[in-house]
């Protein structure tokens, strides 16, 4: 069991590097659904039409392989890309796509009565999203993103498979060496994000409860 | 034999009291209805009797099967007690024969064919014989609790239970299904009804319990019990109602 | 147009045309995959619903334990443990080493089934206490009340989320190929490491999930359609 302690310290870095990709990757994926989930909810058909072809196209592919596209496909093309930035960027996409439905979401579950009233009062269209809908909106948008939140850390881990050391591949790599401690390491493994993601879960359905 | 017998039967909900000794008998043939206002323990009754509610002392007897006996089985007592339920609760995905089929074909294990048969029999008995195929979405609220008492009649029970039975309903449908259940009173079909429906209990009952506070305050054959009356409490509670 | 003008000069589609037999194996067995783990998912949501809401506390705590731990774990690490930690079992060790195909098709079915569960007990809560006490009142068991009453009418409820994760898991059976499985992506993975091109075939292959995934969402709402009560 020695192997399994001295790989312990390599789990704890590998857990700090998956923290790191999905806080980062969820900055983005926030930035990117308000972006795109505000300009649905106010753009005419014909022009919302693209933004959700590309939406339904991020939620549509498999993580896994816009994430090889990314980082195995792009230098092809020119563009090279760190495996770190290719999982970020991966996810960032991805969770962008889900948050941008969660923001549209949220905004068009506001009574419309609020929008008449504002606009009523001569508010313009960018105005009445930012000082009245919004505002009212980010109470609904809590628990659905602190739910994506869990799902970004659970879908990090793919990112050990284009070799970014988070947790599940510092577990590999130890593994690798020593198959016999395969067992508790890989417990270790699932109970690491069980601890992180259960009290997150919580966390969501509660916020939930609260705020209906 | 009576049909149902009940003995000091008392029920708490939390701290809540809701059957402080109830004792009543209803021989075979007979019309029990229950008044009383909300909250009274009127419906606690009724689902105590067929193990929906689990009661804290007493004995209830059906038919000569002891409810409070543990060695008697769920399904053996619910073959004997229909149940209608206020809110209907039909099976939203199921026609209204299949609705009265279930019972007969998973419980009583009957063939298909003869379940079918019961159905079409009991659909055209409350009037509906061309609603078969219809499903509880396309019925108005008379027409599903008619179909909800030929479900429960199709397991021909010894006894049948009408919890409120009317009061979902508009007041101009509840005569449909009123009619049904003094039809069934006219066949000598043992019930016992929880009602609201005063002129009912009248016309139909063999005796009338009313209850308050979860005791009986006072029983009697309808004549005497609406025509006088003996308890405070009940001349009171007559007053409003009538 | 311009980006696209460009991708087009700097890519081959040439290789997919000769790798589509290959392709076409592995999106077969993807398919097989996704149909055995859609069912066993499925099996383990009803069952771990009805456990989650039975008389029996121990059978509560139980399906409670299995459902949040195998729904907050990613499936991948479930995956990785199914095909290499369990063979490592001090004892029955030796009688666990799986296939790749039966570690990655079972790990696929523990984490969405464990959704499923959750899913499904939502919508057991959501149909009415009036329909179980109908049932009941008739004389059926609890597991007849929730076979023909009470589950076809959670399902309905709760078949807009259902597909939704039928939907992840067919996604999800990406992750097989990272055990070696020979499923589309397994194929197109394979493909690449002889010819060391890769961008065609992850596009080509990203389009047939795309569309696959197109597919199954309209499937989803059309008996959604079929299946309404109102």
């Amino acid at each position: 069991m020695s192997s399994y302690l001295t790989a312990l310290p390599a789990l704890v870095r590998g857990l700090g590097t998956t923290f790191a990709v999905a806080l980062a990757s969820m900055a983005l994926a926030v930035a990117f659904g308000f972006i795109a989930g505000t300009l649905r909810s106010v753009l005419p058909k014909a022009l919302d039409l693209p933004l959700l072809g590309i939406i339904e196209f991020l939620r549509g592919i498999p993580l896994l392989v816009l994430m090889y596209f990314l980082f195995f496909g792009l230098p092809q093309l020119g563009i090279h890309t760190t495996n770190n930035a290719a999982a970020i960027a991966a996810l960032a996409l991805y969770a962008g796509a889900l948050g941008s439905e969660i923001v549209r979401g949220a905004i068009v579950s506001i009574p419309m009565g609020q929008t008449e009233a504002a606009a009523a009062l001569g508010l313009g269209t960018f105005s009445i999203l930012r000082l009245v809908v919004i505002p009212q909106a980010i109470r609904r948008m809590l628990p659905p993103f602190v739910a994506l939140f869990a799902l970004i850390v659970e879908s990090s881990s793919l990112a050990a498979l284009i070799d970014v050391t988070d947790l599940l591949q510092a577990a590999r790599q130890n593994v690798e060496r020593d198959p016999d401690i395969a067992l508790p390491i890989y417990l270790t493994v699932l109970v690491a994000y069980f601890i992180v993601n259960y009290p997150v879960s919580l966390a969501s359905q509660r916020l939930e409860k609260k705020l209906a | 034999m009576p049909a149902l017998e009940l003995d000091n039967v008392c029920k708490a909900f939390g701290k809540n009291e809701v059957l402080k000794g109830i004792s009543l008998s209803v021989e075979r043939g007979d019309v029990c209805c229950i008044i009383g206002p909300s909250g009274s323990g009127k419906s606690t009754i009724l689902r105590a009797i067929n193990r929906l509610v689990h009661i804290d002392a007493g004995t209830i007897v059906v038919d000569g099967l002891s409810v409070t006996d543990p060695a008697v089985r769920d399904v053996d007592l619910r073959r004997k007690v229909g149940m209608v339920f206020q809110q209907f609760n039909l099976f939203p995905h199921m026609t209204a024969q299949e609705n009265i089929t279930l019972g007969p074909r998973k419980v009583l294990n009957l063939p298909k064919d003869e379940a079918d048969d019961r159905a079409t029999k009991l659909l055209a008995k409350v009037g509906l014989a061309d609603k078969a195929a219809s499903r509880p979405a396309q019925l108005s609220g008379g027409q599903q609790q008619r179909v909800a008492i030929a479900r429960a009649l199709a397991m021909e029970p010894a006894l049948m239970l009408f919890d409120e039975a009317t009061s979902a309903l508009d007041p101009e449908i509840t005569g449909e299904v009123l009619a049904v259940m003094k039809q069934l009173a006219a066949e000598h079909t043992t019930m016992v009804c929880v009602t609201h429906e005063m002129g009912f209990a009248r016309e139909v009952a063999t005796n009338v319990i009313f209850m308050d506070g979860g005791v009986v305050v006072e029983s009697g054959p309808p004549n005497d019990f609406f025509g006088s009356p003996k308890m405070e409490r009940t001349k009171s509670f007559l007053s409003k109602v009538l | 147009m311009f980006p696209a003008v460009l991708l087009a000069a700097a890519l081959d589609f040439g290789i997919v045309r000769d790798a589509a037999p290959q392709l076409a194996r592995g999106f077969a067995l993807t398919l097989e995959i996704a149909v055995t783990g859609t069912i066993g998912a499925l099996a383990v949501g009803v069952a771990g619903a009805a456990a989650r809401i039975s008389p029996s506390a121990a059978a509560r705590a139980a399906a409670t334990a299995f459902t949040e731990f195998f729904r907050n774990t990613p499936p991948l690490v479930q995956i990785y443990f199914l095909a290499f930690a369990l063979p490592k079992l001090p004892g029955v060790g030796h009688y666990l080493i799986l296939p790749a195909v039966v570690a990655a098709t079972l790990g696929l079915v523990l984490h969405q089934g464990a959704i499923n569960i959750e899913i499904l007990r939502a919508g057991l809560l959501a149909v009415p206490e009036g329909q179980r006490e109908a049932a009941a009142a008739l004389g059926l068991g609890r597991i007849d009340q929730l076979r023909y009453v009470l589950v076809p009418q959670a399902a309905r409820i709760s078949l807009p989320a259902l597909g939704n994760n039928v939907i992840s898991l067919f996604k999800n059976t990406t992750l097989v190929a990272s055990i070696g499985v020979l499923d589309l992506f397994g194929e197109a993975n394979d493909i690449i490491a002889q010819i060391l091109v890769s961008a065609e075939l992850f596009i080509t292959v990203g389009v047939i999930y795309v569309i696959c995934v197109a597919l199954l969402g309209t499937a989803f709402r059309l008996l959604e359609r079929r299946l309404a009560l109102a």
